[in-house]
């Protein structure tokens, strides 16, 4: 008996935590959509998205998207790759350097599958950009960046800058990074990133957020169902 | 050390014979299905992958790898911890006994550093790697392209 009334007062405990639960993270996405309807829309280039998410999808969507703050990096052209340069445009980004010889020409390769994939379809390719950003600035020089990011894909963007400039888009994202140097090996330093990729809406908001490990189809299925999703095609 | 082939052995030496994919037995360790990522010209450092198979009664230990092409190679894994990649230096890697051992995208790799000239689809490396017990085992790894997709799986032909 004292067994069950413990259960019992546990489980009371937990539904009421949960209500609670609920009912603030209601309230957050009620007062974050209230928000971002006042500041989002004055600086938003295109269309209004539709509300939501979509469901069954092998990615993490945020339901308001969460707007990009200013950053300033350079493009592997030399141009400048700021804010500005993701709205309009689905953007997938994915954080690296390029004397990573496994885990970053997987995932480019992969979005690569992907790019290929979207192109069979006109308006799931249209629009849609990649941006391979460096974390390693200091061996990633922008001519280097640039036939990196070509070798993958001729369409595809590379971005770095100094070190404090990558970081206001790292923070934004929840991207980690870090230099390993060790001692024994030739490589010189290893560096340790977030291998997440990370969808951006047309108006330059946060908008899901591939894990890995990835995979082609799983990529390319989400990105059109999000993509559709929200542009209500 | 035996030296007398059982049956197995010699169908499994024709198998190979027949395969395309360039391998090399060396006492019941070969390779199979070895190949380096194509990189951009500039790429210093790039990976290598490959499976080994023992066919022995006894664990082999990898204890170190070597090409003439690159000025070191070195076996790597990739982990990702909580959506983090790193990578980690491994100083041996044990081929089981009657089984094998994958280097494959993603985990374990032949981390080859500072390659002497560009590699291109289609050029081939040698590779050596060196046993704890100090016999070797060396083959060929072509150059190719991977889209990510085709992943090399065990013995597909």
């Amino acid at each position: 008996m004292t067994d069950n009334n413990t259960k019992t007062s546990k489980t009371t405990a937990i539904v009421l935590l949960a209500v609670v639960a609920v009912a603030s993270l209601a309230l957050g996405l009620w007062l974050s959509q209230r928000l971002h309807q006042g500041s989002g829309e004055a600086a938003s280039a295109g269309p209004a998205l539709r509300e939501g998410i979509p469901k069954g999808l092998h990615a993490t969507v945020l339901p308001h998207g969460k707007p990009i703050a200013p950053f300033k990096l350079t493009d592997s052209s030399g141009k400048p790759f700021d804010v500005e340069r993701l709205r309009g445009k689905w953007s997938f980004v994915f954080f690296g350097y390029t004397n990573c010889p496994d885990v970053c020409p997987l995932t480019l390769s992969i979005l690569n599958g992907v790019y290929k994939k979207l192109t069979k379809t006109p308006a799931d390719i249209a629009n849609t950009q990649v941006v391979f950003v460096s974390v390693d600035p200091r061996r990633d020089t922008v001519p280097e960046l640039k036939k990196y990011v070509h070798f993958f894909n001729p369409h595809f963007i590379g971005a770095t800058g100094p070190i404090k400039q990558i970081n206001d888009i790292t923070k934004q994202f929840g991207i980690q990074y870090s230099y390993t140097k060790n001692a024994k090996s030739k490589a010189g330093y290893t560096v340790s990133h977030s291998a997440q990729i990370i969808l951006v809406d047309p108006q330059a908001r946060e908008r899901a957020i591939f894990s890995p490990p990835h995979k082609i189809d799983k990529i390319t299925a989400a990105f059109r169902k999000i993509r559709h999703y929200y542009e209500g095609s | 050390m035996k030296r007398i082939p059982n049956l197995n052995g010699i169908w499994l030496a024709g198998l190979l014979a027949l395969a395309a994919a360039p391998a090399l037995a060396a006492d019941g360790l070969s390779a199979h299905h070895a190949w380096v990522r194509a990189a951009p010209p500039m790429a210093r450092m790039l990976a290598g992958y490959v499976t080994l198979k023992n066919s022995t009664d006894q664990p082999v230990r990898i204890v170190g790898a070597e090409s003439p092409a690159f000025d070191a190679v070195e076996m790597h894994r990739s982990v990702i911890k909580n959506g983090v990649a790193h990578m980690i230096e491994q100083d041996s890697v044990t081929v089981p006994a009657h089984g094998d051992f994958g280097f494959a995208p993603g985990g374990y790799h032949l981390m080859l550093i500072h390659p002497k000239h560009a590699l291109r689809v289609g050029d081939s490396v040698n590779m050596t790697l060196r046993l704890k017990d100090g016999r070797t085992v060396s083959f060929k790894m072509p150059v190719r392209k991977a889209n990510g997709a085709a992943m090399p799986k065990h013995m597909q032909h």
